[in-house]
């Protein structure tokens, strides 16, 4: 537990150091945009729609997939994975402090969007008292967000370990995760029109949650095979040759 | 396993593809000395650093460091050993201190500990006033004395430094010269180092290996490798070297090698070669002598001879 967090702690740090110096405009802008802006010109509709779920869920698999980048390809580019490998740190603790580190840096920024999503919409559209997700809805953050996230990181380490570059491996999993959504949307056109009009009263109805569980149930299976993949991936002495 | 030797290594060997890093080298390398590992470019030797830290798994043979076998124990072996590869490996967002707290925390040395070996540390390495300042602006030598610093940070039973001097100033290379050769003879810690600098092994290394093309050409003490040197030489200082009579010298059948040097010229004599009838052979060509030095022969002559024997 001690290794896994002093793995956790350094990529934390290194994050925070990253953020404090050229990405504090960086920073400001991202919560200015989707924390503020986007939740203000929606208005109370972007608490009840599904929709914010869906597109919320989606934004933290981008920002877990540029970090695990540079945590793998780039320390390899840097030379300081074979540094970290020469310790007596276990592969599976420094591949599964990376890994959280990854998770939580996704998970941070969904959350604080999301809730100053909440206290701008309450604070700007207030009609007597507090609208809050439903529970559906809420469920889908916690759930699809944290699965979502760790499905993104895994990749990330399987694309990271194959790419030469952080760039490269920033590129390809750009590319992945486009690839990722033009599947689902091509699925959802390739389902018969019964189900189609079934799944959408369902989301405007914002009773999802048996959607929540399903599309959990369909992340943990992909989280499943992508950490297999990755945990057979990361042994020190295949990362060096 | 105290009694086992630091690193003992048989016909190990290692391919990637086609190509042979490691060609059957067989080593081995008593505790608490200094062994010096040279060899010219894709030698092999950062090849053997990595699969002595378990980083690489050899092809063939075996390899036991501390008396581990290291395919088998490797985390056994990393416990124990401390490592600069061949680059320094820092983050280098992250300050000094930052860095060093990092790999402490790895090596598990509590806070109280923690803090008094990085002070410890950094002040040795003449870093102490920099420690808050982020490493990615350093210079060269200024990372590379601070990856040495966390090399040693656990008080390794062994440690693999890759060309640990390599853009240090002489000072500062001197400095960490003598700091190892306390640490092994002091501490009585284990040093396997690679180097360029022949005349740096020289004066540090207990033991050297010579390696080229992956296979290992010689093992000795210093002495024992420049005494293998073929030939001896000999300077000689002063004017009036013609080329006639550098001719007339190489044609001498106890001169095996005359080359010019900017106050003289310098020969490469047969072993048993006497030394004056050369000099007198010179004065009498009119050349003006000021200086005969014999040589005793260096490392670097007896490296050199090695890896044109093997071009």
């Amino acid at each position: 537990m001690s290794d896994w967090w002093t793995v956790v702690r350094k990529e934390i740090i290194e994050m925070v150091v990253l953020w404090r110096g050229r990405g504090k405009i960086h920073f400001l802008m991202l919560i200015g945009v989707f924390g503020i802006y986007f939740p203000w010109s929606i208005g109370p509709k972007w608490i009840t729609s599904p929709a914010t779920m869906l597109s919320f869920t989606w934004f933290p698999l981008m920002m877990v997939t540029s970090i695990t980048a540079d945590a793998f390809a780039g320390e390899r580019e840097r030379h300081t994975l074979e540094t970290l490998l020469a310790t007596r740190l276990p592969d599976h603790v420094i591949l599964a402090g990376k890994l959280s580190a990854a998770v939580l840096y996704g998970l941070f920024f969904l959350w604080l969007f999301v809730l100053s999503g909440l206290v701008t919409v309450n604070t700007v559209h207030a009609k007597g008292g507090w609208i809050f997700f439903s529970r559906s809805l809420f469920t889908g953050f916690v759930l699809l967000g944290t699965l979502g996230a760790l499905f993104a990181a895994a990749l990330g380490v399987i694309v990271s370990l194959k790419s030469s570059t952080v760039r490269q491996a920033q590129q390809t999993l750009n590319l992945a995760i486009i690839g990722l959504i033009v599947v689902a949307v091509g699925v959802i056109a390739f389902l018969p029109d019964a189900w189609r009009q079934a799944i959408g009263q369902r989301i405007a109805r914002g009773d999802s949650m048996q959607l929540v569980l399903a599309g959990a149930g369909l992340l943990v299976a992909l989280d499943a095979a992508a950490l297999y993949a990755a945990r057979r991936m990361f042994r020190r002495t295949r990362l060096l040759v | 396993m105290r009694d086992e030797p630091a690193i003992a290594v048989q016909e190990v060997c290692r391919t990637f593809g086609d190509i042979v890093a490691l060609d059957q080298v067989t080593l081995t390398i008593p505790r608490g000395i200094v062994f010096g590992f040279l060899g010219p470019n894709g030698a092999g030797k950062t090849t053997m650093i990595r699969l002595l830290l378990g980083l690489l798994e050899p092809t063939g043979g075996t390899a036991r460091v501390l008396g581990f076998d290291v395919p088998q124990d490797g985390r056994q072996v990393r416990e124990r050993t401390g490592a600069l590869l061949e680059h320094a490996g820092l983050y280098e967002r992250l300050s000094a201190r930052q860095n060093l707290d990092f790999f402490a925390r790895i090596w598990r040395l509590g806070g109280a500990e923690r803090n008094r070996r990085i002070a410890e540390l950094l002040d040795r390495m003449s870093l102490l006033d920099r420690a808050h300042e982020t490493v990615g602006n350093w210079s060269r030598g200024m990372k590379q004395k601070l990856a040495v610093a966390r090399a040693l940070l656990h008080r390794p039973e062994l440690v693999f430094l890759d060309e640990p001097t390599a853009g240090l100033d002489p000072v500062a290379a001197a400095e960490l010269r003598n700091d190892l050769a306390e640490l092994s003879r002091g501490d009585g810690v284990t040093v396997f180092l690679t180097t360029h600098n022949l005349a740096e092994a020289e004066k540090l290394c207990d033991l050297v290996g010579v390696i080229a093309n992956g296979r290992l050409k010689a093992l000795g003490t210093p002495e024992q490798l420049r005494s293998q040197e073929k030939g001896k030489e000999l300077t000689i200082r002063g004017r009036g070297f013609d080329g006639e009579l550098l001719a007339q010298l190489q044609r001498r059948p106890d001169v095996v090698e005359v080359k010019t040097a900017i106050d003289g010229i310098k020969l490469r004599l047969e072993s048993d070669a006497p030394v004056a009838p050369i000099v007198r052979e010179i004065i009498l060509g009119g050349a003006d002598v000021e200086e005969v030095v014999r040589g005793k022969g260096s490392l670097e002559d007896f490296f050199i001879e090695l890896m044109e024997e093997e071009a």
